[in-house]
């Protein structure tokens, strides 16, 4: 069969006009230029998603808030795939971030069917170049994610190195309490020192604060002691017991990233400062302490 | 079984081109494009089957021409290929809103049809060389040729993004080269080999109808796209947000990204289809394909209803209603003619009117509140509002093309009264005309009208039969109306294409004759 095609061929080749093969040639070198020039190759990228309610988009006429109850939604493995079974993109791990008060962090590890550009390094997904600090839209499963960019591959990805710190310091009222510490009569002050009773009572040694399952905060001491309260009426300061308080000193012992030689609770979140405060999240209670020293833990 | 059932479709397909003067291979060619391209993984594979499909046309045909002519007319229903987005508008400076959650992008895609254009345009001076002797061109080419050097000189000088802006006119540069090759080409050849070559030309169109026709009925059904690389976008538009759409309505787009760039495709290949079917009947042998046409421009007339365009129901009604008037006679044969072929098909037809039906009716009900607030007709004069002040501040070239969405949101930046819809809607105007005024300015327009003109006036002074002056003159108002209500602009729509074809054919037979 070969020795029939050659011949064949040859005779077919030459029996070309040298125009037709000079115009169709061009095709051919346009189409080599366009895939060495243009080539973008596609590959698999993981992309870090941080998802909170404070990364939405926000506007001088409109702004509303992510609501809390979808970060729930997602779980590992979700994906949508395209006509052929293939995965375009899938939810590989998902990172609950540090919990505050009004806004729930969530990391979302995306791995994603992406464009890499030779000429500009960058990747891009459905046309949109992913950028570390850009916002996007993602589509898995019929939900919409939305966030800001963290990682893209390794790049982004900052593994702080640790140290452990002991943190001394108290619960201040300031802090913890709700009431102000004002009486109504217009010419005294009243100074409260330690908090409610109920809050130092659940306070108790090793007690842990956990993000996933690394220990992040544990507290190795603690010091109760009766509380006082200062009333300074027409000009004299009376110390009185204060029954529904106590004073509550910790020793805590809490994994601190170092930044810039610096430490910082909670990723990057918090700096460690004598005279800051840092929150204590115990699952059921949230006490804030008051850092009055920092020691490099043995 | 299933042996038995290629081998009947094989045999009836050989039996339905035989003595049809069709091109097998090429028609078989291009069924297997079709066919494997649903099964592209993405644009490597894509350009790969493109470059093996030129490459089996060419080594068939033997001639660059040809392969030009066959390859763009099957490759050119294609949307996808090495794409390029633009940031134009970032996301924080429009009002929050679903459409654009991640600002507003233009897209600029190197599509295999593009290559195959280009490469037909650079190689116009081997074909010119040629078939130097029959270079005679329409005065409507070189009014045209006009047209898109007034677009690259108001895109060279765009003050919004000009590479991007020449980027545009190029490929309108380079379908136009591709025409002229073609053109040329045509005239060189003899009568029967054009016949050939424009009978094969038609299956090759009827197959992209039934592909795209089929693809996008499978989206409708399943109110999605299917997730095939080929498509042209990877999520539908949301739709329903003015009072005269309805929410619950399914707009599908085909291999295009929005439903009504596939309804203007989809009425510019009627036009074209029907077009080639009254001048290709007139040759024996066409008989058999005859009804292959007819089919073709019934699936696109289903299809066209599917997309919901109001203007592409316009642009289909008021021609073919003039035409029905004016060919009082013909038309009751037609229908006759029409009503005993589909007759014991019925069966096949009756869901299809029916589908048809209901479409119809909730789209044109919805109709009534067009003149709503927010509703159609109040986006378009709010589009054409910011339209007039880009036109007032460039009169004369305008911003360049494509660009209008940039420069009439930056245009709205200095407003202090008010809110532009550019800020929540940054949309071309949607009326070509307008479009055209900003984008190339009055020069582009004037241009383009002319154009528009010259053709019309050549195509009556033509050797046509009055059948198909009528038909393509049909066509060219098909066009004009969908340029009335949707962002067309300078590129000539695949009727007009095939119109310059059959003038060619026509031009040389008359030369030989």
């Amino acid at each position: 069969m070969l020795k029939k095609f050659i011949p064949n061929f040859i005779k077919r080749v030459r029996s070309l006009q040298w125009t037709d093969i000079s115009a169709i040639s061009i095709f051919f070198a346009l189409l080599a230029i366009a895939f060495f020039f243009f080539l973008r190759r596609t590959e698999y990228i993981t992309v870090r998603l941080r998802i909170s309610q404070s990364d939405e988009l926000r506007n001088n006429l409109t702004s509303f808030m992510t609501p809390l109850w979808y970060a729930n939604v997602l779980r590992p493995g979700m994906e949508d795939t395209n006509f052929f079974g293939r995965s375009i993109i899938k939810i590989d791990r998902i990172i609950p971030g540090f919990p505050e008060d009004n806004e729930q962090k969530t990391y979302i590890d995306l791995r994603i069917q992406a464009l890499y550009s030779r000429q500009t390094k960058q990747y891009s997904y459905n046309g949109i170049p992913l950028l570390i600090g850009s916002y996007q839209r993602f589509r898995v499963n019929g939900i919409q994610v939305p966030g800001v960019i963290h990682a893209i591959g390794s790049l982004g990805i900052t593994n702080y190195p640790q140290k452990r710190f002991v943190l001394r310091g108290f619960l201040d009222h300031r802090q913890n309490d709700w009431v102000p510490g004002v009486t109504n009569q217009p010419t005294s002050l009243i100074e409260y020192d330690g908090v409610y009773t109920y809050l130092a009572e659940k306070i108790q040694n090793k007690m842990e604060m956990k993000l996933g399952d690394a220990t992040i905060a544990k507290i190795v001491k603690v010091t109760k002691s009766p509380a006082i309260k200062r009333v300074i009426e027409l000009g004299r300061t009376y110390i009185i017991p204060d029954s529904e308080r106590v004073r509550v000193e910790l020793v805590v012992e809490v994994a601190a990233s170092m930044i810039n030689g610096r430490p910082y609770f909670k990723d990057d979140q918090q700096r460690l400062l004598v005279n800051s405060t840092i929150p204590l999240d115990f699952v059921l209670l949230k006490p804030i302490m008051t850092i009055t020293d920092i020691q490099e833990a043995e | 079984m299933i042996i038995q059932l290629v081998r009947r479709l094989s045999h009836f397909w050989n039996n339905l081109l035989t003595g049809s003067a069709t091109d097998k291979k090429i028609c078989s060619y291009t069924l297997a494009l079709f066919v494997l391209s649903l099964a592209m993984p993405n644009n490597k594979f894509f350009f790969l089957l493109a470059a093996l499909y030129v490459a089996a046309i060419f080594w068939h045909t033997r001639s660059a021409g040809a392969t030009y002519l066959y390859s763009f007319l099957a490759l050119q229903i294609y949307f996808i290929g090495q794409r390029y987005e633009f940031l134009v508008i970032a996301p924080e400076l429009l009002l929050k809103n679903t459409l654009y959650p991640n600002g507003r992008y233009l897209l600029y895609a190197v599509m295999p049809s593009l290559i195959v254009a280009a490469s037909a345009a650079f190689s116009l001076s081997f074909t010119l060389l040629r078939s130097y002797r029959s270079s005679r061109f329409p005065l409507s080419f070189v009014n045209y040729g006009l047209l898109l050097s007034v677009g690259l000189i108001s895109s060279i000088y765009s003050q919004v993004m000009p590479t991007l802006a020449v980027l545009y006119t190029l490929d309108y540069v380079f379908v136009f080269g591709w025409l002229i090759a073609t053109y040329c080409f045509l005239k060189s050849q003899t009568g029967l080999m054009r016949q050939k070559l424009l009978t094969t030309s038609f299956i090759i169109i009827i197959f992209s109808v039934l592909f795209e026709s089929g693809i996008t009925m499978v989206q409708y059904v399943k109110r999605d796209v299917i997730g095939l690389h080929i498509e042209g976008t990877r999520s539908v538009a949301p739709f329903g947000f003015g009072p005269d759409e309805n929410p619950l309505q399914f707009r599908p787009v085909g291999l295009t990204y929005h439903a009504n760039m596939l309804a203007a495709r989809l009425v510019a290949l009627f036009y074209a289809i029907i077009l080639m079917n009254n001048i290709l009947s007139l040759h024996s042998g066409f008989k058999k394909i005859r009804y292959l046409g007819w089919l073709g421009a019934i699936i696109c007339l289903f299809t066209v209803v599917l997309t919901q365009s109001r203007v592409g129901y316009a642009s289909l009604l008021l021609p073919l209603l003039t035409l029905a008037l004016l060919h009082k006679s013909h038309t009751i044969s037609w229908i006759h003619e029409i009503r005993q072929r589909v007759k014991p098909y019925l069966v096949l037809f009756v869901p299809l009117v029916a589908v048809a039906s209901f479409v119809l009716v909730d789209r044109l009900l919805y109709l009534r509140y067009a003149f709503w607030e927010n509703a159609g007709w109040k986006t378009r004069e709010l589009l054409i509002s910011e339209a007039i002040k880009l036109i007032i501040k460039y009169p004369l070239l305008g911003v360049g093309t494509g660009m209008f969405i940039p420069a009439a949101f930056n245009e709205q930046r200095y407003e202090t009264i008010g809110v532009s819809i550019m800020r929540y809607f940054p949309e071309s105007v949607h009326n070509g005309f307008f479009l055209l005024l900003s984008e190339n300015g009055i020069f582009g327009l004037l241009l383009f009208l002319a154009t528009i003109f010259l053709i019309v006036n050549e195509a009556l002074r033509g050797s046509f039969t009055f059948t198909t002056k009528s038909l393509i003159i049909a066509g060219i108002a098909g066009n004009l109306i969908f340029m009335t209500m949707q962002p067309a602009s300078m590129g000539l729509p695949i009727n007009i294409l095939i119109y310059y074809l059959f003038a060619a054919h026509a031009y040389a037979q008359k030369i030989h004759t």
